[in-house]
């Protein structure tokens, strides 16, 4: 079952800031996880810069991103945006499904067969523990996209898993 | 407990709306793995803030993965405009659109109560014996709708409902 293992919902914002005083003042969260990943990524257009801010946080057994595109290869982010650039209210992006073996990840992804938008890190300047991400194209049957992604234990921890949360 | 405190717990659901449920099941079935769809047809008694009391018929399938649920939605007629709202321009496109998210809650007059108090602008409400759902309007915050639904122990465990999301 390609859905299972859903633990993330994900929005992108035209400016974090304003997304995240939007959320916490509407949903009552009081602290977001923060990190500015300056990244290489990998694309069929072979590997490119990938610049974003990012704030999360969970809401109960729920992950909830919210992405601003900076520069570089983030057209998959932008086209999710409304036109308006002074609206910086999150709009949903993509969900994301937890995987602990990426080798087998990476089977299922070939025989999903949707389209890659981009993979990685194959660099990041952050220090970070162990991650990939897989961003699938879904549009076309799910209408937003698609991340599966594999953490080592200390990705995981270092994203704030919920202690006894099973993978669904 | 405030309303906020309780936004996204028990969620179980990514709601999305179609032209054509058929086809939007074929679309997820195929690509997604999910086999094994339950259908209704509910015409219902409901409120909406764009056409006020009135009916409501859709179609809807639902089916598992793992502990999220997927619903597929196709309004058919009445006061359905905050499903028709989110549709592709493109009349042939059936390709699912995100509506919004649901959350089980385990009393539904404390939630109605919060929702009332805390100013939230209610969208859609609506029920059917063992059943009470709310939809807030939250397209200015999150982008979409978000639902909160009460739902019997036995409608529940009909629906396939995982026994640990207790609302």
């Amino acid at each position: 079952m390609f859905l299972t293992g859903h633990m993330q919902n994900a929005y992108v914002t035209h400016d974090l800031d304003k997304a995240m005083e939007i959320v916490a003042d509407r949903f009552g969260v009081e602290e977001f996880q923060r990190v500015d990943p300056d990244m290489t990524v990998n694309t069929v257009h072979g590997e490119k810069p990938l610049s974003c801010r990012v704030a999360a946080f969970w809401g109960g057994g729920l992950n909830v991103e919210i992405i601003e595109p900076v520069s570089g290869f983030v057209d998959h982010y932008v086209s999710m945006l409304p036109a308006d650039k002074s609206d910086a209210v999150p709009r949903f992006h993509h969900i994301s499904l937890r995987r602990d073996d990426e080798a087998a990840m990476r089977e299922e992804i070939a025989r999903l067969g949707l389209p890659l938008a981009f993979e990685g890190p194959v660099s990041i300047k952050d220090d970070i523990p162990s991650l990939v991400f897989v961003y699938l194209d879904g549009r076309q049957s799910l209408g937003h996209y698609v991340e599966f992604t594999w953490k080592s234990p200390e990705g995981w921890a270092f994203v704030g898993w919920p202690e006894g949360r099973p993978v669904w | 407990m405030t309303l906020t405190g309780m936004h996204f717990r028990h969620f179980f659901q990514n709601a999305y709306v179609t032209r054509d449920l058929a086809r939007a099941e074929a679309l997820i079935g195929a690509r997604h793995g999910i086999g094994e769809w339950v259908h209704f047809e509910p015409e219902m008694d409901v409120f909406t803030a764009t056409d006020g009391q009135g009916m409501a018929h859709v179609k809807v399938a639902l089916g598992w993965a793992g502990n999220l649920q997927i619903e597929l939605i196709e309004p058919v007629s009445g006061n359905v405009q905050h499903y028709l709202d989110r549709l592709p321009a493109d009349e042939g496109n059936a390709s699912p659109q995100f509506h919004h998210i649901c959350m089980r809650v385990a009393d539904w007059d404390a939630t109605m109560a919060l929702v009332e108090g805390g100013g939230w602008p209610v969208a859609y409400r609506g029920g059917v014996p063992g059943c009470e759902f709310v939809y807030i309007d939250a397209r200015d915050s999150l982008g979409h709708y978000v639902e909160y639904m009460w739902m019997s122990d036995e409608m529940w465990a009909g629906s396939g409902g995982p026994a640990e999301i207790t609302g």
